[in-house]
């Protein structure tokens, strides 16, 4: 490689001349983008000159840890000038006073560990243990291997990589005199504990939901899985904030063509920052252009190793209460986990009783509008009568009426997200019967508008995974556009686009409409209703996992009528 | 494709809803509810035409030998076409509905002189503004002098109408059908939908019949002939009675059926699912004995004996006493009386409707032919040509087995 290698005092030299300049060039070089990256790499390394003329092109290289205490920290100051948050406690340990220095950024040990496992270990130890604190190698030795009371600690000899650790929340200690630095992990970032699922709440099983702390995430989900078959592979996504992702399969069930996929499409980001579970998911879907989710995201430990028996593959982002589970399937979508603890014939008629709402959900409003407007006939006279008086004094034709309704619903729906919990109670009171009288007394709206925009609220509502109903939600204002200009044949039109699209749509090679279409008999069986437990043998078989059977035909050999587990 | 294309298929789409393609779009509110139908003969004159069909225009029409003059007398009908019409906001009486809107009467009929019944629905347009919408029409009643003349102009708007619902009742009226119409029901609000329940209802006693549009159109466009409801004025005037039947021959009303003969003729067909008969008790002429059948399976069988052609119709019925008013004392065999008598009285019911419709009308409403030519495709073939010459002619014999299933409780 071209790239010039700096000795420490080279270095030094280059930062008490230039300070800002060296800064913004090191820092540069540290955080540089991987698309700068990239574009590096695609220019021929001949053009030397070049290269030095660029100040950012210049330095990719190792800043190593100088020997001295003091030429080491102005190192890291001049790197994190401009960090006020960086904080430098130095000691002088043993009888010849050598100076240990502990960095580390302020707020990452809230409750105090660096006070306790470090400072507290190395001044207890070194009055105790005199004698091994003698030479600065003695020093860092004792450190490394006996004094400090953390779970990991590294030696790092790059200033540039001992940074980078202690902004992920480890402490850094440098002894005078060694070129090196041990890293320990004193993290304790404060942060939520684990409470009950928010957003898929169940009646029946477990009652924990994940928290914006990957690694209690995974462990939430190692808790239920003791297998090393289990795999996690770490990703480090983003180049200004690095956020770890976290990517579980089955290894010998879970299909290795789509581990491949899914490690293939997160490390082809290339991005500033992943905030959330939600923009990863944006980054790796398959098509940007649908307005259905093509991942399944779940703040539920039991759903995701669920779908990791299946033959699935779970991505935790970090900093995100959201776990994605890929591939998935509208039928998947439809699935809570709450089905898998209910007796069979309990899930499955809630099984059907959610397609029934999703049915309406899209389609009632748009229904509602094609037959009064343009299908009279086809309404029963008794009914047709009744929501022609209803409508009399109505001044809007009944798609202006089902919009405006519609849109106010979304709008309390929206308002009453965004605002404290008991003032959106409030609101939803206020919207929905107080507003909602007033404009039927008031004639604006008829009672039967009101009566078809509460039942497709509720619908919607009855989908267990939140994207999927909103995808519906848009999908419902398009067909209702469609029937307002061409009625029935308008709503039918605007269903066979939106199955063309289902049918047309993939989630990491995995067809959306799976197992419907394509049909497979064998994977009926957990679809719109779900069978017996003991006849679920097989994993689903568009995964393609390599381990097929999921249960063996043990369970299924235990007489039909009662009496298999009598005290004998 | 080009950009500019696509852009010009997108504003195409989007222009679907802001320009709104309604041009079929009425909403529910606007439409005037066409709830039921009366037609009428309002007269039938002699007239001198003065616009004959031309022969030229017309070349299948062969002009007759003579014909020099362009007037030609004809038969001028026209009918008296009254609707009834659902005043929606009369209806919209509902018990949280605060403003008194709710109180007018809701039944609005309305009526309009006219050659056709399209004239006439045009005609009725210039006094309602809203455009009349038969899609929720529930009855369709025929006055009987119209129907006397012929009831194929009258039916043909009905069926043509993509929009006309063909569950729709029809019946004849015995006098005047816009007097039915105008009658106020105290079950129902609208008289059609009292009417439209009342011939539904028809099935519990068997006396009238339940028939709708497309039944009839099924069974005129077939063989000319129908049995079709009768409907008239109850005696005080308040009600309408769905009694009887009304026979059609030709599309022309040809006389009626009574009660108990539409009872007959309903068992003879084997679609009368429940009913009432009664016999007086022998030792006390006075005493009654009530039967109700809920049952009743009828077999009809082509026979050719000695090169006769003779039906049998086979009836077997069952079903409860409900009444017995001689206090007499159940046993096995006054129950075997009772069953004996019980069938000839019904016998005598198909008997009449039979009688009535062979030799005096001359419709074959049972289908019999039809039934021979399942049974006997070959003889059917040859006296097909000679069936209405023939049908008043071929004895029917019926065979009726009535049981009883249950006495109920007699302490």
């Amino acid at each position: 490689m071209g790239i010039p290698s700096l000795t420490p005092g080279q270095t030094t030299v280059m930062i008490t001349e230039i300070k800002d300049g060296v800064h913004d060039m090191i820092f540069r070089s540290l955080f540089s983008s991987p698309r700068a990256r990239r574009m590096r790499k695609a220019k021929p390394p001949a053009d030397q000159s070049r290269l030095q003329s660029e100040p950012a092109e210049a330095v990719s290289l190792t800043i190593e840890v100088p020997d001295d205490l003091d030429k080491a920290l102005d190192i890291v100051r001049a790197i994190m000038c401009d960090c006020d948050d960086l904080q430098v406690r130095k000691v002088t340990i043993g009888e010849r006073g050598i100076q240990v220095a502990v960095l580390a950024i302020e707020g990452i040990d809230d409750s105090g560990r660096i006070d306790v496992s470090i400072l507290r270990a190395i001044a207890v130890d070194s009055r105790e243990a005199p004698g091994a604190y003698t030479t600065p190698r003695d020093v860092f030795d004792r450190l490394y291997d006996q004094t400090l009371n953390t779970v990991t600690v590294h030696t790092e000899t790059d200033i540039r990589q001992m940074i980078e650790a202690m902004l992920r929340g480890r402490c850094a200690i440098i002894v005078d005199g060694v070129p090196k630095a041990i890293t320990a992990d004193v993290a304790s970032i404060p942060g939520r504990n684990v409470s009950e699922p928010t957003a898929e709440t169940i009646i029946q099983g477990p009652r924990e939901s994940f928290v914006e702390r990957q690694n209690i995430n995974t462990a939430m989900v190692r808790k239920h899985l003791h297998t090393p078959d289990l795999k996690l592979k770490r990703f480090d996504v983003g180049s200004r904030g690095k956020n770890a992702v976290a990517v579980m399969h089955i290894a010998g069930v879970t299909n290795p063509a789509l581990v491949e996929e899914v490690y293939r499409r997160i490390e082809k980001i290339e991005v500033d920052a992943i905030l959330s579970g939600g923009i990863m998911e944006q980054f790796i879907e398959d098509d940007w252009l649908s307005i259905f989710p093509q991942m399944a995201t779940t703040e539920r430990p039991d759903a995701v190793v669920t779908a990791l028996l299946q033959g699935r593959v779970a991505i935790f982002t970090g900093n995100t209460p959201l776990v994605l589970v890929v591939p998935t399937t509208l039928d998947h979508l439809m699935h809570s986990p709450e089905d898998l603890y209910q007796r069979w014939q309990v899930a499955s008629s809630v099984r059907v009783l959610r397609a029934v709402a999703v049915f309406l959900s899209l389609t009632l409003p748009s229904f509602y509008i094609a037959l009064t407007s343009y299908h009279a006939e086809m309404i029963p006279t008794t009914l047709a009568l009744a929501i022609g008086a209803s409508r009399q004094a109505v001044p809007f034709p009944a798609f202006l009426e089902a919009f405006v309704m519609e849109s106010a619903l979304e709008l309390l729906r929206e308002a009453g997200i965004r605002l404290p919990t008991p003032i959106g109670q409030t609101i939803g009171i206020v919207g929905g019967l107080v507003v909602g009288e007033a404009a039927v007394r008031a004639n604006l709206v008829s009672p039967t508008m009101v009566i078809v925009v509460a039942l497709t609220a509720i619908s919607s509502f009855a989908i267990p995974h939140y994207p999927t109903s909103l995808a519906f939600r848009l999908g419902r204002f398009f067909l209702m556009m469609l029937s307002s200009a061409l009625g029935l044949y308008g709503l039918v039109i605007g269903l066979m686009i939106i199955l063309s699209h289902l049918s047309a749509l993939e989630s990491f090679g995995v067809s959306y409409l799976a197992p419907w279409a394509p049909f497979d008999a064998k994977d009926i069986k957990n679809t719109l209703l779900r069978f017996p437990l003991h006849t679920l043998t097989h994993r689903p078989s568009f995964l393609k996992t390599i381990d097929q059977r999921g249960q063996s035909d043990a369970q299924s050999d235990r007489p039909k009528t009662g009496g298999g587990h009598s005290d004998v | 494709m080009t950009s500019k294309g696509r852009w010009t298929l997108v504003f195409l789409f989007l222009s679907m809803f802001i320009f709104c393609g309604c041009w079929d779009r009425t909403e529910i509110d606007e439409r005037a509810f066409v709830v039921g139908v009366a037609v009428d003969l309002a007269e039938a004159t002699e007239t001198n035409g003065s616009k004959p069909p031309s022969p030229q225009h017309f070349p299948f029409i062969e002009k007759e030998a003579g014909d020099t003059s362009l007037t030609y007398t004809h038969k001028q009908i026209s009918y008296l076409m009254t609707v009834e019409l659902a005043v929606l906001h009369a209806l919209s009486a509902g018990p949280s509905d605060g403003n008194k809107e709710g109180t007018g009467d809701p039944s609005w009929v309305i009526g309009a002189t006219a050659p056709t019944i399209q004239a006439a629905s045009t005609a009725i347009n210039l006094r309602v503004y809203r455009p009349l919408f038969f899609g929720h029409q529930q009855v369709l009643i025929i006055g009987e002098e119209a129907a006397r003349e012929n009831l194929r102009p009258i039916l043909d708007f009905f069926t043509r109408h993509t929009r006309t619902k063909r569950k729709m009742r029809i019946a004849i009226a015995q006098g005047k059908a816009s007097d039915i119409l105008s009658i106020k029901p105290r079950l129902e609000a609208l008289a059609s939908v009292y009417l439209f329940r009342l011939f539904q209802s028809a099935p519990q006693h068997s006396l009238g019949l339940d028939a709708d549009l497309n039944q009839a159109i099924v069974s005129l466009h077939s063989s000319g002939h129908a049995v079709i409801s009768r409907v008239r004025r109850s005696l005080d005037g308040q009600e309408a009675y769905n009694g009887g039947a009304a026979v059609i021959k030709d599309w022309s009303l040809v006389g009626w059926l009574e009660d108990i003969e539409t009872q007959g003729y309903l068992l003879a067909k084997g679609v009368s699912s429940s009913g009432r008969v009664s016999i007086p008790v022998a030792t006390r002429p006075s005493a009654l004995i009530e039967y109700v059948y809920h049952h009743c399976r009828t077999k009809t069988n082509a026979r050719i004996e000695d090169g006769k052609l003779s039906f049998e119709i086979e009836l077997c019925l069952e079903g409860f006493i409900t009444e017995e008013t001689a206090a007499a004392d159940l046993t096995t065999e006054f129950i075997g009386w009772v069953e004996e008598a019980l069938s000839e009285e019904i016998t005598r019911r198909v008997h009449m409707a039979l009688h009535k419709l062979q030799k005096t009308y001359g419709v074959d409403a049972l289908e019999l032919g039809r039934h021979l030519e399942i049974s006997d495709p070959k003889l059917w073939e040859r006296i097909k040509g000679d069936w209405p010459q023939l049908y008043p002619t071929v004895p029917i014999r019926i065979d009726t087995t009535a049981r009883i299933r249950r006495t109920g409780s007699t302490k």
